[in-house]
């Protein structure tokens, strides 16, 4: 049994972390290897949870696989998951369009560019938001027999 | 629309055959987990897929799905055992 909404939270937050220690990096502005760690070792926890999280569970092939390949269960929960996330994904890049338009329209932080990593990031999320989705409704993963 | 819950004997029936989770799959044509979520009534299957179950097992649809909550068959027979004997 594994706690697939724990490895979620972890996921997504080392995503964040990981978006925030490579910004200053990037942008040059903090010259530490305090945040050249902080970036690798949140990359680092992004890859490890992502493996029980996607790979062993088998969310990502149910995400992934052809629809010919699921069964009428899989089809509806991969359709609803699909349709959700692609609710919140539009959210989250509006979001961060907004975000990047206010803080140069109002002068707060002119340097604030979209940085690689974030696209990168917004990358990976659209593939594994429709899996967070359904490790999220179903939290613990049961093994089959 | 909110569905209504069904309830089934699928768990019972398979138990009684010997048969895991994995054969029973194979043999109706989905994933093990799918079952696991059958015998627990956590989805209501299609109308093709529950007949698909029906044709395996035998047994017609009403006989293993219900919308209410299903005695043991023990019980069923019991009651058919001891009205036959009245009239005897």
């Amino acid at each position: 049994m594994k706690n697939l909404k724990l490895l979620t939270v972890i996921n997504l937050a080392a995503l964040l972390v990981m978006n925030i220690a490579f910004y200053f990096v990037f942008r040059g502005r903090v010259a530490s290897h305090l945040y050249d760690g902080a970036g690798i070792a949140s990359l680092v926890v992004v890859a490890v949870t992502f493996i029980p999280l996607f790979r062993k569970s088998g969310i990502w092939k149910l995400t992934h696989a052809k629809a010919d390949k699921l069964d009428e269960r899989e089809l509806a929960l991969t359709h609803w998951a699909l349709s959700e996330s692609y609710g919140w994904f539009a959210v989250i890049c509006l979001v961060i369009m907004l975000v990047f338009s206010f803080t140069g329209r109002m002068n707060i932080c002119p340097q604030f560019t979209i940085s690689m990593p974030l696209v990168a990031s917004l990358i990976y999320l659209s593939h594994v938001l429709p899996g967070v989705m359904i490790a999220w409704k179903h939290g613990i993963q049961e093994q089959s027999e | 629309m909110k569905t209504r819950k069904l309830y089934n004997r699928i768990k019972s029936l398979r138990v009684e055959r010997g048969l895991s989770r994995k054969q029973l799959a194979d043999q109706i044509g989905v994933n093990p987990q799918t079952v696991g979520y059958l015998e627990r009534q956590d989805y209501n299957p299609s109308l093709d897929l529950a007949f698909r179950i029906s044709e395996f097992f035998e047994f017609p649809v009403e006989f293993i799905f219900s919308t209410c909550v299903m005695k043991p068959v023990s019980e069923g027979l019991r009651n058919t055992i001891s009205s036959s004997l009245q009239f005897n």
